[in-house]
């Protein structure tokens, strides 16, 4: 090709001083609150260091982040130039005066409310300058990150052409700052279309639940990975999906095409192992979990995880290669890990005197990705030793299967005792989010050459026995937040059978039952996350002897009183007491508690509540007059984690030996 | 550019009015990207666009240089919690963004380091590398590849998180929508602790499992509050409140001493506090605490539920 040198050919632009500047030393000027040190590790908190030979780029970001960090402090006016002096690098800084943050205004169309706005603004500021509590500094880029932060909060509810203006005028050393919102129209999904390929069922299901739905920025991407998904899912391995997406400005509408190309519906094919050294392929291949039959790359890529969650590799890869047949070779590339722990602890204690400790876990025992867990503990005074085998992939299923046996003597300051036992359980959880599920285990348990120092406390209770037992639990957690719970429902169940049929000594049938329930007060928006709610919470329980059983061991027995009980007593400090006026337990009990949380400012709460429980000696000998009552009065903070709990519960009835309340510290949700 | 010193060498030819031919070449060094308290990234830039009216392609590499992603932890954020929802990855818009005829320029852009991109601070720790390729069309580009977070470390407030693997995807079949593919373990008390991210950025998943088990809220509390189950409330929990509240204020304090001499941090990550539940009625709660000298060796000392105080070495060794 010819090239005419008509006009600009060669045009040759260079700026920025083509040559690379280096200074050996620095000096700040014009610094009259800080010193060199100071300034000098605040550009270490950005990773910013100025040794020799300070390039020119690496004094143009020490001005930058000198600029933030003064902008931090308050100083929103001031500057920081840097020049480069032959060997030194000169930075100018100009502090300017020290404002403080003054009053907040909003104005325009209210898309989320003053509340939320402010909260969202001074947590950003909060955040920035380090201030959790009090006045903040004005901090110029920190109000405009929180204005952002408003703005992104409305396109996130649809608005996407939301626009905010963030002014500020200063009184005094307090600055004032002005918000005005406007939001624009809300986007609304009209229609997601699918054009071409298989037009599954579940594919149907996605584009129900995008239409008619506020839009939010990545929704079509969303929308076509969740296709793509479910079409990779049913064996279209190759499966393409292509969108386009029409933003109609003048009415707020989205109208999303989804191209589909599913190609060829594949089934699975040969499934090998590579890298296997101390691993069976064959319990590699059990616990992928792949059944033969329809390609489904869900099942595959829960089949990698469940690999690496055994811990008996560091890495897990899966090539998949399809072929011309219609099926698909997986091939695993597996990278043992060390999943063989061994720990001995060597000491001496005030009681045991010396001891020695030792456990051992192998999470790949024989190869089988199967956990075994060993335990042994000796000293003068107490020796022990446990194993425990468990299979998380129990019959190629999500059950976990346990087996444990333990054997400990102990001779402690209050009691001796020999037990030995075992134990079988299978676990099933159906889901992650409801933790929905049920266990059922049996154990077996002798307890021999118990004494205790005062024979009294236990009240003719037996203190050698064997316990042969069968339990089953089912729960069901419909609650709105694992940590921080404001709505949803937990309910869960328990029963165990104690016979002689089941290698015992003693025979009972024990059931226990809780239904909590959380109503939310206000509907729970984002705008609004920390609403008031009620708390509802009722348990009971019963123990049945039978067979000849007399009185039942302590360690069987119920218990009632502390901070997720009745809270106006300590922990398990209510209930039946024999002629020395220690607590024996009960037999049969009822537990009801309610309680109200209010937000009182930010995420402080108070909390009013009833408990109300009744533990008796027995069925038959169950009477009201062993119900206590308690009012209190409490506090809750809300953290990312959970609540910090406070509570005082007061007696409203009082027998021999109750105290007059009780106070109760605690974490997370109460019930 | 921020004192990065760059050319620009290239021109437009006319030979053809009609169709002018470009052929235009950056070249730059040091070239600032992006910068905030966050983030530092400049790169090494050397591209170059050729075409006319009716094609052309945008061609070359950006590699970056002195990357650093700084986050800090405070405790402010504890405090006083974010109200907003979390923030969402948004694909970036590009419809009129570019002028005909270059948006149907074809692009090939390749980036990745030139020097380590690395992450510091106290709330994590490691060095990230793309390898990424920027592609399709200038109006409408489709980036591949995937940035890999090696060597990293998260530091929650009470324990470590090692992420062996951490890779986010940029796929053919799925552009724009990365692809987050994150393992990571954590030892937190007798608790060997494995979390997996995975799936789209914007839907992912997280799943924690423990040994020995533990549910799901009772792992999260075990990393981020470093309690114990059954330590929630009643016996233990004053216990651990107080030692964990206390390895809290210890942080914070130490922090306000910029040592280069001594990692404070670190000296502080290795220690533990427990409380362990009483195993019988009325008992009062075992506090233990535990510093860990060198490799796998720790000093524990505890207070047991009899109120005796007792002391020791462990070894603990992990093996194929």
């Amino acid at each position: 090709m010819r090239w005419i040198s008509l006009v600009l050919a060669g045009i040759l632009l260079q700026a920025g001083g083509g040559t690379a500047q280096a200074a050996s030393d620095f000096t700040f000027q014009g610094a009259t609150r800080f010193t060199r040190a100071e300034l000098v590790r605040a550009l270490r908190r950005y990773d910013i260091s100025l040794t020799a030979p300070i390039e020119a780029t690496t004094a143009d970001d020490a001005a930058y982040f000198l600029r933030e960090f003064l902008f931090g402090q308050g100083f929103p006016d001031a500057g920081v130039n840097y020049a480069m002096a032959g060997p030194q690098v000169v930075f100018t800084i100009s502090e300017g005066p020290r404002f403080q943050l003054g009053r907040l205004d909003f104005s325009g169309e209210e898309i989320l409310s003053r509340e939320r706005m402010e909260a969202v603004l001074l947590a950003e500021v909060r955040q920035q300058t380090h201030v959790p509590f009090g006045r903040v500094h004005y901090v110029e880029s920190a109000v405009q990150d929180g204005a952002e932060r408003i703005r992104q909060a409305m396109v996130q509810a649809g608005y996407l052409d939301a626009r905010i203006r963030a002014t500020s005028a200063c009184e005094g050393m307090l600055v004032n700052v002005s918000i005005v919102t406007e939001p624009g129209l809300r986007y609304v999904i009209r229609a997601v279309v699918l054009k071409g390929g298989e037009i599954l069922p579940d594919v149907v299901d996605v584009r129900g639940a995008f239409q008619e739905k506020t839009y939010r920025p990545g929704d079509e991407y969303l929308c076509r990975s969740r296709v793509q998904d479910v079409l990779r899912k049913g064996g279209y391995f190759d499966a393409q999906v292509e969108e386009d997406t029409d933003f109609h400005g003048e009415d707020g509408s989205v109208h999303i095409v989804l191209n589909i190309r599913s190609g060829k519906r594949y089934n699975f094919g040969k499934i090998t192992v590579d890298g296997n050294r101390h691993t069976l392929a064959l319990a590699v291949m059990r616990r992928l979990g792949l059944n033969p039959g329809v390609y489904n790359a869900t099942a595959v890529d829960a089949g990698v995880r469940r690999l690496w969650f055994s811990g008996a590799f560091s890495d897990v890869k899966v090539k998949e290669t399809p072929k011309k047949s219609g099926t698909v070779d997986l091939n695993l590339d597996v990278t043992e890990g060390p999943a063989k722990q061994a720990a001995a602890t060597l000491g001496y204690g005030e009681w045991d005197r010396g001891f020695a400790e030792a456990t051992y876990t192998d999470r790949n025992f024989l190869g089988t990705m199967n956990a075994l867990s060993l335990r042994g503990f000796i000293s003068q005074r107490r020796h022990g030793i446990g194993a425990t085998l468990s299979d998380p992939w129990f019959l190629q299923r999500e059950i976990t299967a346990t087996l444990a046996a333990f054997y400990s003597r102990q001779e402690l300051p209050a009691f001796r005792s020999t037990q030995y036992g075992a134990g079988v359980g299978l676990e099933k959880k159906y889901t992650q989010t409801s933790q929905t599920g049920w266990r059922v285990g049996y154990q077996w348990k002798a307890v021999t050459d118990s004494s205790v120092v005062d024979d009294n406390v236990l009240d003719g209770a037996p203190l050698n026995y064997t316990l042969g037992e069968l339990s089953f639990q089912q729960t069901l957690d419909k609650r709105n937040d694992l940590l921080t719970p404001m709505k949803g429902y937990y309910l869960n169940a328990k029963a165990d059978v104690a016979s002689s049929f089941l290698l015992g000594d003693i025979s009972f049938g024990r059931m226990s039952g809780q239904a909590t329930w959380y109503l939310p007060l206000r509907p729970i928006v984002p705008e609004r996350p920390l609403v008031p709610f009620v708390v509802l919470n009722s348990r009971a329980g019963v123990l049945l002897p039978f067979a000849d059983t007399g009185k039942i061991p302590i360690q069987e027995r119920f218990f009632l009183g502390g901070p997720d009980s009745v809270r106006s007593f300590q922990l398990d400090g209510m209930g039946p007491r024999n002629d020395d006026g220690n607590l024996e337990g009960g037999l049969v009990y009822l537990l009801g508690n309610a309680e109200i949380q209010w937000p009182v400012w930010r995420a402080f709460y108070l909390a009013a509540f009833v408990d109300a429980g009744n533990l008796s000696p027995a069925l038959e000998e169950f009477t009201w007059d062993e119900t206590r009552i308690g009012v209190g009065l409490g506090g809750r903070f809300y953290t990312p984690l959970g609540a910090i709990r406070v509570d005082y519960g007061h007696n409203l009835i009082r027998k021999d030996g109750d105290p007059a309340g009780a106070w109760q510290f605690g974490f997370g949700f109460t019930f | 550019m921020a004192a990065g010193p760059f050319e620009v060498r290239g021109g437009v030819a006319f030979a053809d009015f009609s169709n002018p031919q470009y052929d235009v070449t950056f070249r730059g060094e040091k070239i600032l990207l992006a910068r905030d308290p966050g983030l530092r990234l400049r790169a090494n830039v050397d591209v170059r666009a050729e075409g006319n009216s009716s094609r052309g392609s945008v061609t070359g590499s950006v590699r970056l240089v002195d990357g650093r992603i700084s986050r800090r932890l405070e405790i402010t954020p504890l405090l006083s919690p974010s109200p907003v929802d979390e923030v969402f990855f948004v694909p970036p818009r590009f419809e009129g963004l570019v002028p005909a005829p270059f948006r149907a320029w074809k692009l090939d852009v390749s980036i990745k380091n030139e020097t380590p991109f690395r992450l510091v601070g106290n709330l994590a720790a490691g060095e990230i590398v793309p390898d990424l390729r920027l592609t399709g069309l200038v109006g409408r580009p489709v980036p591949l590849g995937r940035i890999e977070v090696k060597d990293a470390r998260a530091f929650l407030p009470f324990t470590t998180m090692n992420i062996e693997n951490g890779f986010i995807d940029f796929i053919e079949s799925n552009p724009w929508m990365p692809q987050l593919d994150v393992r990571a373990t954590a030892q937190a008390l007798d608790y060997d602790v494995q979390v997996f991210a995975f799936g789209p950025l914007n839907e992912r998943h997280l799943i924690l499992r423990s040994d020995p088990p533990l549910p799901q809220e009772a792992i999260i509390l075990l990393l981020t509050a470093g309690l114990p189950p059954g330590v929630y409330s009643g016996a233990g929990f004053g216990e651990a409140a107080v030692g964990q509240g206390g390895l809290l204020m210890l942080r914070a304090f130490v922090r306000q001493f910029d040592s280069q001499k001594v990692d404070l941090d670190s000296l502080i990550n290795r220690l533990e506090i427990s409380s362990v539940p009483p195993e019988y009625q009325g008992g009062q709660a075992t506090v233990r605490g535990r510093f860990r000298l060198w490799q796998g060796l720790s000093l524990m000392s505890e207070r047991d539920s009899f109120g005796f105080d007792n002391a020791g070495a462990t070894y603990r060794l992990r093996f194929r």
